[in-house]
C-alpha cells in the first residue's frame, strides 16, 4: 500500500471525466443516457473505493500532501454521496442530455475531494478555486442563453476574489511557518516561538474563507445568483457541496490546526493567544441567527431553500465550535444527515417539477395537490430545523447541555426555524393556492421519497450508530487508533 | 383501502413484538400499554380515517415507533426527544387532515404549541437552571400537549377535529408520555414544594377551560376541548403519586384514546337508542366506560390538595354535562342512514362493560393493583 491509493477514487473521476470528454468529441454517437449512466458509474464505484480506504493503516495519514483520517473520509463520502444524489435526480432533467454540464458536475465532485483531502493549503486552495469556476460555468449551462455570460463573468470575478485571499493566506503560510503543510504548520505552533500578529492574521483569513465558501449568511455570495434558474439538483446540491467543504476548512484547517486535545483527551485547547474556538462560535452564532432569518424574509421558496439547507451545517458548526468530543462526533454525523435532507429536498422539488422562480403563493394548498411529495419536502425542512424526532434535535440537545450563554442563540435559531417550518406546514395545506401546473409524481418515486424520509427519522430514532460513525471519525485527532 | 389497513396491522404488531422483546422486564407493561392504546384507535376507527390514505398509516406507525422508543428510553433526555416527535407528527396530522383554511395565524395551528413543547424540552438540557426550573418546563410540556387543539379551535372547520384519530393519537401519546414521565422518572414530585400545588392549579386549569367551552355553539368543538382536559385528567392522575389513581388513570388513558373514535360523527337516527347512547358515552355522562375512570380518579385521598382538585373536576365535568342540555335529539330519520357495523358493537360492548367496572372494583377493590403487580408493574 502506498499513498498514491488515496487518489484511487479520484483517478475513477478523471476517468469517468475523460470518458464523458469523449462522448462529447463524437458527439451524437452516443446517447445522453449513456453519459448519465457513465457518470453514475464513476461516482459509484469512487464512493466504493473511498469506503474501502478506512482500511489504510493509521502510519500512511499525514506524511504527504494527501491525508485520509476520519474526518476527511467523512467528507469525502458526504461529498461522493451528495453527487450520486445529485445525479439520480438529474436522470430524468431535461437538461440530462447537455454532455458539457454532466463534465463540470464530476468535475466539482473531482476538486471537491481534492480541497477535502489536501494536506496543503496551497492545493485546497486551487481546488476551490477550480470549484467556484465549474460551479459557475454548470450553473449557466441550464440559465438563458442572454443571461450565460453574465454568470461566466460573475463567477470569474467571485473566484478571482477567493484566488486573491487564498494566495495572501498560502504566502502567509509560506513565510510564516515554511510550509504549507496542516500537520506541519501545527508543529511549529505547538513550539510555541511565533510572535501572535501574523498568527493571528493567518486565522483570520481561514476563518474568512471557510465562512465564504460554506455560504452562511452574511458570506452567502460564493454562488449568488447563478443558482437562481438552474435546476434544482445542480442549485441544492452544489450548495451542499460547498457547504460540506466549508464546514471541512472549519474543522481540518481551523480546529485541528489551531488546537490540540486538552489533559485529559476529551475537548480541545487553543495553541494561540487567540482563541479559534470562540471566534467560529461567533461566526456560528451569527448563522444560526441569519440563516432562518433570511430564509423568512425570502419570498422565493428556491431563494428561501438555498438559505435554510446551510441551517443544519450551521448548527453543526456551533456544537464543533465548544470543542469537546462527544459533541464534536455528533456535530460530524450532523454533516451525512444534511446530505440526505438535500437529496429530499431535490429529489422532491425536482419530480414536481416546481418553478425555481416560484414564489411562497404557489406554495399554498401543495399539500392537496400531492400529499407525499409535500411532507417529504415538509420532513425535510423539520430536519434542517432540528426538530424532533429528527437527528438535529439529539445535536441540539448535547449541544445545549454544554454550560454556555450562548445557548439561548441555539434555541432562537430554533425559534426561528420552526416559524419557518410552520409557516411552509401551514401554507401547504390551505385552502385556495393557484396550483401551477407541477408535474405527476409516478409511484416509483413516491417510495423513494418515503425510504428517504423513513431514513430520515430513523436517523433521529436510532442516532447510536450515526453518532458512532460520526465520534469514529475524529477518535484518531484525540489520540486514538 | 384494505393494504393500507393491513400494513398498519402488520406494522403495529411488528413494533410491539419487537419492542416487547427488547423490553426490559420493568418496561413491558408499558410496551402493553402502547399497544393497547393505538391497537384501540385502530380497530374504533369506525369511519376508515386512518386508511383514508397512505401518508396517514406511515405517520400513525411513525408516532407509534416513537411513542414504544420513548417508554424504552432509559435517560430522561432521550424520553422527552422522542415524545416531542411523536407530538409534532401529531400536530403535523392534524394540519394534513384538517379541513382547509384561510390565512395564517401562528395562534391558529397545532403546530405553535408542538414547536412550543420542543423548546420547553430543548429549555430542560440547559445545565443552569435549576433542577426546579427543569421540572417546571417539563410539567408546562405536558399541560401544552394536553392542549394541542386549543390553538386551532377557532379556526374554520376545526369543528371537524372532534371524533378524528389525530385527537385520539394524542390523547394516547400524551397520556402514555404523562403516565411515564410521572411513574418512572418522577415518581415522589407531587408530594414536594412547590410541585404539589398541581394537584389544584391542573384542575383549575380544567375549570377555566371548560368555562370557556361554555360558550362555544358547536357541540364538536366544546367535545375538543372535553378530550384536552381528559388528558390533563390523566396527567393529574399520574402525577398524584397515588397508586390507586395510577391505576386508574391507566383505564382512564384507555378510555380516553378509544372513547374519541368510538364517537358517532354523523347525525343519529332518533329511534336508534345505541347510536344515541354512543354518542352521550363520549361526554363521560353516567353509565359510560368514562364516567366509571372519573370515580376513580377522584376517589378519597388523604391529602387535602388532591381533595380540593377532585372537588375541581367534578366542577369541570359538571359544567360539560350542563352543556349536554342544548343537545337536540333530531325528530325525523337522517337522510342517509348511518351504518352500524361490528365496529360500533364492540364500541358499545367496551362502553357497557367499562361502566360494570364500577360494580366490579366495589367487589374486588383491589383488582387494578392486582393485575399490575402481578405482570411486572413499576409498584
Amino acid at each position: 500500500m502506498s499513498n498514491y491509493q488515496l487518489l484511487l477514487p479520484q483517478c475513477t473521476l478523471l476517468m469517468g471525466v475523460l470518458v464523458l470528454a469523449l462522448f462529447e468529441i463524437v458527439d451524437k454517437k452516443f446517447h445522453h443516457y449513456q453519459g448519465w449512466v457513465v457518470h453514475m458509474i464513476a461516482l459509484s464505484l469512487a464512493m466504493i473505493q473511498q469506503t474501502l480506504l478506512y482500511r489504510l493503516p493509521a502510519s500512511l495519514y499525514g506524511t504527504g500532501g494527501m491525508i485520509l483520517d476520519g474526518t476527511t473520509q467523512l467528507f469525502s463520502l458526504s461529498v461522493l454521496l451528495l453527487s450520486i444524489l445529485i445525479q439520480i435526480n438529474r436522470r430524468a432533467g431535461k437538461y440530462s442530455s447537455q454532455s458539457q454540464t454532466a463534465i463540470l458536475t464530476l468535475g466539482i465532485t473531482f476538486f471537491s475531494l481534492f480541497a477535502i483531502q489536501s494536506n496543503r493549503v496551497l492545493f485546497s486552495v486551487t481546488s476551490v478555486l477550480a470549484m467556484i469556476w465549474l460551479s459557475h460555468g454548470v450553473l449557466a449551462t441550464e440559465t438563458k442563453r442572454k443571461e450565460e455570460s453574465n454568470l461566466i463573468y460573475s463567477g470569474i470575478i467571485r473566484g478571482v476574489i477567493f484566488l486573491v485571499v487564498g494566495t495572501l493566506l498560502v504566502t502567509l503560510c509560506m513565510s510564516i511557518f515554511g510550509e504549507s503543510q496542516m500537520d506541519e504548520i501545527q508543529r511549529v505552533i505547538v513550539r510555541g516561538r511565533l510572535r501572535q500578529g501574523p498568527v493571528f492574521v493567518v486565522e483570520v483569513l481561514i476563518l474568512f474563507l471557510g465562512a465564504l465558501v460554506l455560504g452562511a449568511p452574511p458570506f452567502g455570495g460564493l454562488l449568488g445568483r447563478a443558482r437562481n434558474h438552474a435546476s434544482w439538483s445542480l442549485s441544492m446540491g452544489l450548495t451542499g457541496v460547498f457547504a460540506i467543504v466549508g464546514i471541512n476548512i472549519f474543522i481540518r484547517w481551523g480546529l485541528l490546526v489551531f488546537t490540540r486535545p486538552a489533559i485529559g483527551v476529551l475537548e480541545l485547547e487553543s495553541l494561540s493567544g487567540w482563541n479559534i474556538l470562540t471566534v467560529i462560535r461567533v461566526i456560528a452564532v451569527v448563522g444560526l441567527i441569519l440563516t432562518p432569518l433570511f430564509a423568512i424574509l425570502d419570498r422565493n421558496v428556491r431563494g428561501s431553500l438555498n438559505f435554510f439547507i446551510l441551517n443544519p451545517f450551521v448548527q453543526a458548526l456551533f456544537a464543533a465550535s465548544f470543542g469537546q468530543r462527544e459533541i464534536l462526533g455528533g456535530a460530524m454525523a450532523q454533516v451525512i444527515v444534511a446530505v440526505i435532507i438535500i437529496g429530499l429536498l431535490i429529489s422532491s422539488f425536482q419530480a414536481l417539477d416546481f418553478s425555481p422562480t416560484a414564489s411562497l403563493s404557489q406554495w399554498v394548498a401543495m399539500g392537496r395537490v400531492d400529499v407525499l411529495t409535500c411532507l417529504s419536502i415538509i420532513l425535510a425542512l423539520s430536519s434542517a430545523a432540528g426538530l424532533a424526532p429528527f437527528y438535529g434535535s439529539y445535536l441540539m440537545q448535547k449541544t445545549l447541555s454544554i454550560n454556555s450563554a450562548f445557548a439561548v442563540v441555539l434555541l432562537f435559531n430554533v425559534v426561528l426555524s420552526g416559524f419557518y417550518v410552520g409557516r411552509l406546514i401551514t401554507l401547504a395545506f390551505q385552502k385556495g393556492g393557484l396550483h401551477g401546473n407541477f408535474a405527476t409524481v409516478s409511484r416509483s418515486q413516491k417510495i423513494w421519497f418515503t425510504v428517504q424520509f423513513i431514513a430520515l427519522i430513523f436517523m433521529g430514532i436510532f442516532w447510536q450508530p450515526l453518532y458512532k460513525y460520526g465520534a469514529y471519525s475524529i477518535r484518531q485527532f484525540f489520540g486514538e487508533t | 383501502m384494505k393494504l393500507r389497513v393491513i400494513t398498519v396491522l402488520l406494522g403495529l404488531l411488528s413494533f410491539s413484538g419487537v419492542a416487547f422483546f427488547m423490553a426490559p422486564a420493568s418496561r413491558e407493561l408499558w410496551v402493553i400499554l402502547a399497544f393497547l392504546c393505538f391497537g384501540g384507535i385502530l380497530v374504533f376507527d369506525l369511519y376508515d380515517q386512518i386508511a383514508s390514505q397512505w401518508m396517514n398509516p406511515i405517520i400513525f406507525l411513525l408516532i407509534y415507533a416513537l411513542i414504544l422508543s420513548a417508554v424504552l428510553e432509559v435517560g430522561v433526555e432521550g424520553f422527552w426527544r422522542d415524545f416531542a416527535g411523536a407530538v409534532f407528527l401529531v400536530s403535523l396530522l392534524f394540519e394534513q387532515n384538517a379541513n382547509q383554511w384561510t390565512g395564517f395565524g401562528a395562534l391558529r395551528t397545532t403546530l405553535t404549541p408542538a414547536l412550543i413543547f420542543l423548546m420547553l424540552v430543548f429549555a430542560q438540557s440547559l445545565p443552569s437552571l435549576p433542577p426546579e426550573v427543569s421540572y417546571g418546563f417539563s410539567l408546562a410540556a405536558l399541560i401544552m400537549a394536553s392542549y394541542l387543539e386549543l390553538f386551532c379551535i377557532f379556526r374554520e372547520g376545526s369543528a371537524s377535529n372532534a371524533g378524528s384519530f389525530m385527537s385520539a393519537l394524542r390523547v394516547a401519546c400524551v397520556g402514555v408520555g404523562a403516565l411515564f414521565y410521572c411513574s418512572v422518572f418522577v415518581p415522589n414530585l407531587a408530594h414536594q414544594m412547590p410541585y404539589n400545588i398541581m394537584s389544584v392549579v391542573l384542575p383549575g386549569i380544567a375549570v377555566l377551560i371548560a368555562l370557556f367551552s361554555a360558550f362555544l355553539n358547536h357541540w364538536r368543538r366544546r367535545q375538543t376541548l372535553f378530550f384536552c382536559n381528559w388528558s390533563l385528567f390523566i396527567f393529574w392522575e399520574a402525577l398524584s403519586g397515588e397508586d390507586f389513581r395510577l391505576y386508574a388513570a391507566i383505564g382512564a388513558l384507555l378510555g380516553g384514546a378509544w372513547t374519541v373514535m368510538m364517537t358517532l360523527r354523523d347525525e343519529i337516527d332518533p329511534e336508534n337508542y345505541k347510536q344515541l347512547y354512543l354518542k352521550l358515552s363520549a361526554w363521560g355522562i353516567p353509565g359510560s366506560f368514562l364516567f366509571t375512570m372519573i370515580i376513580f380518579g377522584i376517589s378519597p385521598s388523604q391529602d387535602e390538595l388532591l381533595r380540593r382538585g377532585s372537588a375541581l373536576w367534578v366542577l369541570s365535568f359538571f359544567i360539560f354535562w350542563a352543556g349536554l342540555r342544548g343537545f337536540k335529539i333530531p325528530k325525523e330519520r337522517p337522510s342517509a342512514r348511518p351504518s352500524w357495523s361490528w365496529r360500533e358493537s364492540l364500541a358499545l360492548v367496551v362502553t357497557l362493560v367499562g361502566a360494570s367496572l364500577l360494580a366490579g372494583v366495589r367487589i374486588l377493590p383491589t383488582v387494578f393493583s392486582d393485575i399490575w403487580i402481578r405482570a411486572g408493574g413499576i409498584k
